[in-house]
Order: structure tokens, then sequence, then C-alpha cells
């Protein structure tokens, strides 16, 4: 367990790291906010790819728990949104949270046809 | 680009890294606790509240600084919560548990934001004096 518990905390280093490298170079694009958008869809096609093809052991802990878990990120999205609804951008609440969930479910489905 | 830039940069990287760290470890024990789905609700509500908590005490208290913003919202709190695997659970369900899962998870997120706000709203007013 220790040992688990290690791996998955070193995959978080990693891949906090990675999503604060990753999403720092995207802009915000017609006020949605890019940089989590992207890091969340590159993040559910590299897992759901992992998952489909059944990744086992020490790898699972480390990269599908520890790393791609912290490479994407839900309470960033929903600051983001909440701050597009506070400001009164309810159109753009609705496009962030649309944008996330589609773009996101398309790669795990495409991860899904790949991998099948 | 200097030392003191690479010092600082270097120094960045591990403070968001040690919070992914200790945010990824705590999602793992939190999350095994439950079931795979509600496990992963579990830990996105409460990195949201805390989220909203922290971004909001240091717009409205400022007592927040941004190596502890780094350490506990980007490294801690993003990598407590998790997007792609509340995805790929939310791709295995069912169509109606699906549905039901993206609702609750959307709606109970914004809820911890807004109650992490409403904390420091409180906060705020408390020590104005002015009290609730």
């Amino acid at each position: 367990m220790a040992y688990e518990i290690l791996l998955v905390g070193i995959g978080g280093f990693i891949g906090a790291n990675l999503r604060y490298l990753v999403s720092g170079v995207i802009p915000r694009i017609n006020e949605i906010p890019a940089g989590t958008l992207a890091v969340n869809a590159i993040g559910s096609f590299v897992l759901a790819t992992l998952t489909f093809t059944s990744l086992e052991g020490s790898l699972r802990y480390m990269v599908s728990v520890g790393m791609l878990g912290s490479f994407t990120t839900f309470s960033t999205f929903a600051y983001e949104s909440f701050r597009l609804l506070d400001e009164g951008e309810n159109k753009h609440f609705l496009l962030n949270i649309g944008l996330n969930l589609s773009l996101c479910l398309l790669a795990v489905f495409l991860a899904h046809i790949l991998i099948r | 680009m200097n030392s003191d830039y690479l010092k600082n940069q270097g120094s960045e990287l591990l403070t968001i890294g040690m919070g992914g760290f200790f945010g990824a470890i705590s999602r793992f024990l939190i999350a095994g606790y439950f079931t795979s789905a509600s496990g992963t609700l579990v830990v996105n509500v409460l990195g949201s509240i805390l989220l909203g908590f922290l971004m909001y005490s240091s717009e409205y208290l400022g007592i927040i600084s941004p190596r502890t913003r780094m350490f506990l919202g980007i490294g801690f709190c993003g990598s407590l919560t998790t997007f792609s695997t509340f995805m790929v659970q939310t791709f295995q369900m069912q169509l109606s548990e699906a549905a039901f899962n993206i609702l609750a998870s959307l709606v109970l997120t914004l809820a911890g934001v807004f109650t992490g706000r409403a904390l420091v709203i409180y906060l705020v007013k408390r020590r104005e004096g002015t009290g609730i």
C-alpha cells in the first residue's frame, strides 16, 4: 500500500507540473479558458487509451491514477465556470461547460474506437 | 536567462509538484473509501470548495501569498480533483446513470465554489465587525 501511495504521489508531482506548463501557454480564447479545456481533453484521451488497453501494475498507479488524474482538473474548471457565471457571462458559462463535456467525451470515444 | 530566473522557475515547479504529490495521494485515499464514481464526485466537490475558498480569500482578504496559491490551488486542488477519471467513468455507465453523474458533478462542484466564496464573505464581514 505504501509503495502504491508513493507511486501515485510521484505521478501527481509530474502531472501537476505538466498541467501548469501546458495550460500556461494556452491563452483564453474568446473568454473561454482554453488551457484547462486543453489539458482536460488531452488527459481524458490518454487515460481512456490506457484504461481500454487495461494498463495494470505499478504503471497504472503512477501514470493513470497519479499523473493523468492530476494533469486534468475539475476544481479549476468549476472555478472558472463559476467566475463566468458570476460576471454575467451566461453564454460563455454554458459554452465552457458544453465544450469541456463534449470534447472530453469525444476524446474518450475516440480512444474507444482506436483501441477496439 | 540568468541563474536567478532558473532558480525561481525551479522552485515554482517544486512548489506545484509538492502540491500535486499530496493532492494525488489524497484523491487516491479519499476516493478509495467510496465506490469508484461516487469517490470521484466526493474529491471533485471537496477540491472545488477548497479552491473557491482559496481564490476568493486571496481576492477579498488578501491573506494568500502567490506561493501558497501555487501549492494549494494549482498543485493540491488541481490534483485532488480530476476530469479524466470522471469522463472515463461516465463513458462506461448506462445513459441515464451517465446523465445523472454529469448533472450531479456540475451542480455540486459549482455549489462547492459558491460555498467556498460564501465562507470567505462570512469571514470578511466578521473581520469588519458588521456581523451576520
